[in-house]
C-alpha cells in the first residue's frame, strides 16, 4: 500500500518526465537513424547521418569552434572564480559588495546580456572605442563582424557572465574547510601563499573538479549567445554544435540529421563528464 | 421539475446554436498595436456579414513563426488561413501543403512569389520594396551630385568615406539571414542578370560576377553592419547611401534628421539602364488540409481588398496594397511605388532556404576579403549543385 501511495504521489512528476523528457529523447534517438524532415516520410538510413556529420564542413567547423570555446573559457572561468573566491574569503574590504556584484551577471537573462554586449562590441560601441583608444588593432566594423575576433569576444563575455556563479561555489567550499586546519597552519608559521597551496587548494579540489565538470557541460551547450549576437557568423566563425543542430533541425527541418548531431554532442559530453567524474572519484580517495 | 426541464431545454438550445457556428483559424504576424486593430476590424466585419463563422486569430512572431507553421503543417494540423512571407511560399507550395486560390487576379502586383508550377497558391496582402536613401548633406560636403550609374556611385561613396573617420560612404549589410541577399540581388538584376535560369539557380554568370565585385568595392568604402545598425547610423548622418524600405522613410518622417536626405531608385550599372530592386511582402495562403477553404477564401479576399489593405499600410506607415492602380500623392512614396513596379522577388526554388544561406555566405566571403568574386561564386555554385543532386 505504501508503495502504491508513493507511486501515486510521484506520478505527476513521472508523467511529465515521461512525456516531456524520456519520450522526446528516445524519439530523437530513433529519428537520428532516419532521413525525416517535417514534410516527408521517415526512411531508415542506418548510420548515414552520423557518417555524413564527419564529412560535413559546417559541422566540423561548428565542432572546432565549440572545442575552442570550451578549452578557451573553462581555464579562465575557473581560475578567475577561484582567485575572486579566495580574496572574498580573506575578507578584503568591501568583500560583501564584491560577492553580490560578481553574482549579478549570473542571474541576469543571457539574452539581455548578449544584446548589451552586441552594442558594446559594435562599431562605435564603448568596447570598440576603448580598443581604439588603447591603440589596439580593432576590426573596423566592430568585434562581431570579424572572423578573428567574433568568437573570442563572445568567450570573454561568457567568462564574465559565468564567473560569479563559480565564485559562490568556491566560496562555499573554502568556508567549509575546518578552521582548525588553517589555525594549525598559522601556528606552524604558514603565510597566505603557503596556506593557499597546502591547505585551501587541496581541500577544495573536489569542488574545483565539480566546477570544471559543470562548466564543461554548460560550455558545450552554448547557444543563446550565438543566436542573439552573431547567428553563427561571420562565415561560420561562431557556429557551435548546438547552433548547428538548431539550424539543421528548426530552420532547414532536417530532423534526422539534426538529431544525429545532437546525439553526437551528447556522446562527447558524456565522455568528458565520465572522464572528469573518474578524476573526481580518484582525487576524492587521496583527500 | 418544470423549471429544470426548462433550463435543460435552454442549455440544449444554446449548445445547438453554438455548434452551428464554425471557426476559421487565422494565423498572422501583425502584432503591432496599430496594425492589429485594423485586422480585428476586418475580421469583426466578416463575422457580422457571415454570422455562421467565427474567426480565431493567432499571432505569430517573425522570430519563431516559421518554425510553428512548419510544425503545424508537419503535424497535419495547419490553420485555415495563414500569412506567409514572400520567400516562404515556394517551400510550402512545392510540398503540396497549399491549396490553389480562386479569384480575379487582374490588376494585382507581385503575383510571382505566389505562383508555383503555373498555379496561384498565395495572394498578395501588402507589399514593400527597397530603394536608395541618400544623405544629401554628405553628398554636398563631398562635392558630388546624385549618382546615376555604378561608377558614379562608387566614386561618391569613396569621397564621402574620405570625409571623416566616423563617416561611411555605403551601408553594406552583414550576413543576417534572409536580409543580405535582398540587398545584393538588385545589383545582379540591375546589371542585366538573374540567378534563375531554366528553373534552376545559376550563379556563374558575368552579370553576377560584376555585381559581386561591385558590392565588394562598395563595402570597402563603407561599413558592414546589421540592417538596424545601418539605419541607425544613416539617421545619425553617418552614412552616405543606404538601401532600405518604406519603414525607414516613416522613421525619417516621424523624426526628421538634422541633415537633408533624398530617396531614389536603385542605381543602374549604366546610366539609363535597368534599375531593379527587391520587393517582398505579406501573402495569404489556404493550406490544403483546411476543411473551411471556401470561408477562408472569403476572408482572404476581404482582408486583401484595396481599402482594407490600404488601412493596414496606413496603420504601420509603410507598404503598399498589391494593386497597380493607386492614388499616391506623396512624392517620396511615389518613388517607392515606382520602384515596387520595377522590382523582383525571391526566386521560386524549393531549396531556397538552403540556397539563400549559400548566396549570403558567398557575398560575405567577398566583402570580408576571404575570396575573390570568382572563387566565391564557384564555391557557392558547387554547393548548390550538391543540394540539387541530393
Amino acid at each position: 500500500m505504501n508503495r502504491l501511495n508513493t507511486l501515486i504521489l510521484v506520478s505527476p512528476w513521472l508523467f511529465t518526465l515521461g512525456i516531456f523528457w524520456v519520450f522526446p529523447v528516445a524519439y530523437s534517438l530513433g529519428l537520428s537513424f532516419t532521413n525525416y524532415s517535417i514534410f516527408g516520410q521517415a526512411n531508415f538510413v542506418g548510420l548515414a547521418n552520423f557518417s555524413r556529420l564527419f564529412t560535413d564542413p559546417s559541422f566540423l567547423l561548428a565542432l572546432k569552434n565549440t572545442a575552442y570555446f570550451v578549452l578557451g573559457t573553462i581555464p579562465f572561468t575557473t581560475i578567475i572564480a577561484l582567485i575572486l573566491a579566495v580574496l572574498i574569503a580573506e575578507k578584503v574590504p568591501g568583500h560583501k559588495i564584491f560577492q553580490a556584484g560578481y553574482f549579478i551577471p549570473s542571474i541576469t537573462s543571457m539574452v539581455v546580456i548578449a544584446v548589451v554586449f552586441t552594442s558594446l562590441y559594435a562599431r562605435g560601441g564603448y568596447l570598440h572605442l576603448l580598443g581604439k583608444f588603447c591603440g589596439l588593432p580593432v576590426p573596423e566594423n566592430g568585434y562581431l563582424f570579424s572572423t578573428a575576433t567574433a568568437l573570442p569576444s563572445i568567450m570573454i563575455m561568457d567568462v564574465w557572465v559565468a564567473v560569479g556563479y563559480y565564485v559562490l561555489l568556491f566560496l562555499a567550499a573554502i568556508k567549509s574547510i575546518p578552521t582548525e586546519i588553517n589555525e594549525a597552519a598559522r601556528l606552524d608559521g604558514a603565510g597566505f601563499w603557503r596556506r593557499l597551496i597546502a591547505v585551501t587548494l587541496p581541500q577544495i579540489a573536489p569542488m574545483t573538479l565539480f566546477v570544471v565538470v559543470i562548466n564543461t557541460i554548460r560550455s558545450f551547450q552554448i547557444f543563446i549567445e550565438i543566436y542573439v549576437m552573431t547567428k553563427g557568423g561571420p562565415l561560420g566563425s561562431t557556429s557551435t554544435v548546438v547552433y548547428f543542430v538548431f539550424e539543421e533541425g528548426l530552420r532547414k527541418f532536417n530532423m534526422g540529421y539534426a538529431s544525429a548531431a545532437a546525439y553526437l554532442l551528447f556522446i562527447i559530453i558524456l565522455i568528458f563528464s565520465l572522464l572528469q567524474m573518474k578524476l573526481i572519484s580518484g582525487k576524492g580517495k587521496t583527500i | 421539475m418544470k423549471k429544470y426541464v426548462f433550463l435543460l431545454g435552454i442549455l440544449i438550445l444554446a449548445c445547438g446554436n453554438q455548434s452551428k457556428q464554425k471557426t476559421i483559424e487565422f494565423w498572422q504576424f501583425w502584432t503591432d498595436p496599430k496594425a492589429k486593430p485594423v485586422i480585428e476590424n476586418v475580421v469583426a466585419q466578416f463575422e457580422k456579414d457571415n454570422p455562421q463563422w467565427k474567426v480565431n486569430i493567432t499571432d505569430l512572431t517573425w522570430t519563431d513563426g516559421h518554425q510553428k507553421i512548419v510544425v503545424a503543417f508537419g503535424a497535419g494540423n495547419p490553420p485555415d488561413l495563414l500569412e506567409l512571407g514572400s520567400d516562404w511560399i515556394a517551400e510550402f507550395a512545392a510540398a503540396g501543403a497549399l491549396s490553389e486560390l480562386p479569384g480575379d487576379t487582374s490588376g494585382l502586383l507581385m503575383l510571382s512569389p505566389g505562383i508555383w508550377e503555373n498555379k496561384l497558391f498565395a495572394w498578395p496582402w501588402m507589399l514593400d520594396t527597397r530603394a536608395i536613401y541618400f544623405n544629401k548633406s554628405l553628398l554636398e560636403k563631398a562635392g558630388m551630385s546624385i549618382p546615376t550609374d555604378w561608377g558614379q556611385l562608387l566614386m561618391t561613396c569613396q569621397k564621402i568615406q574620405a570625409l571623416g573617420e566616423d563617416i561611411s560612404g555605403f551601408g553594406a549589410n552583414s550576413n543576417e539571414p534572409h536580409r543580405l541577399y535582398k540587398k545584393f540581388l538588385p545589383f545582379v538584376w540591375s546589371a542585366g542578370g538573374d540567378i534563375m535560369a531554366d528553373n534552376r539557380i545559376n550563379l556563374d554568370t558575368p552579370e553576377l560576377q560584376r555585381a559581386l565585385a561591385f558590392y565588394q568595392q562598395l563595402a570597402h568604402c563603407g561599413r558592414v553592419e546589421t540592417q538596424k545598425n545601418l539605419e541607425d547610423a544613416f539617421c545619425e548622418g553617418k552614412i552616405g547611401f543606404v538601401i532600405s524600405g518604406g519603414w525607414l522613410l516613416k522613421r525619417l518622417c516621424d523624426k526628421p534628421p538634422a541633415f537633408s536626405y533624398e530617396l531614389g531608385h536603385i542605381v543602374p550599372e549604366k546610366r539609363g539602364g535597368a534599375a531593379l530592386s527587391f520587393a517582398g511582402g505579406e501573402y495569404l495562403v489556404i493550406p490544403q488540409k483546411s476543411s473551411n477553404k471556401d470561408a477562408a477564401a472569403k476572408l482572404l479576399h476581404s482582408l486583401t481588398s484595396l481599402a482594407n489593405s490600404q488601412s493596414l499600410c496606413d496603420s504601420v506607415g509603410f507598404g503598399f496594397p498589391p494593386y497597380a492602380n493607386q492614388d499616391i500623392t506623396s512624392p517620396q512614396k511615389r518613388i517607392l511605388f515606382d520602384q515596387l513596379q520595377n522590382s523582383r522577388s525571391t526566386p521560386q526554388d524549393r531549396h531556397w532556404v538552403y540556397i539563400e544561406g549559400i548566396i549570403e555566405t558567398m557575398i560575405e566571403e567577398v566583402t570580408l576579403g576571404k575570396s575573390t568574386p570568382g572563387q566565391a561564386i564557384e564555391k557557392a555554385q558547387q554547393k548548390i549543385g550538391e543540394i540539387e543532386r541530393n
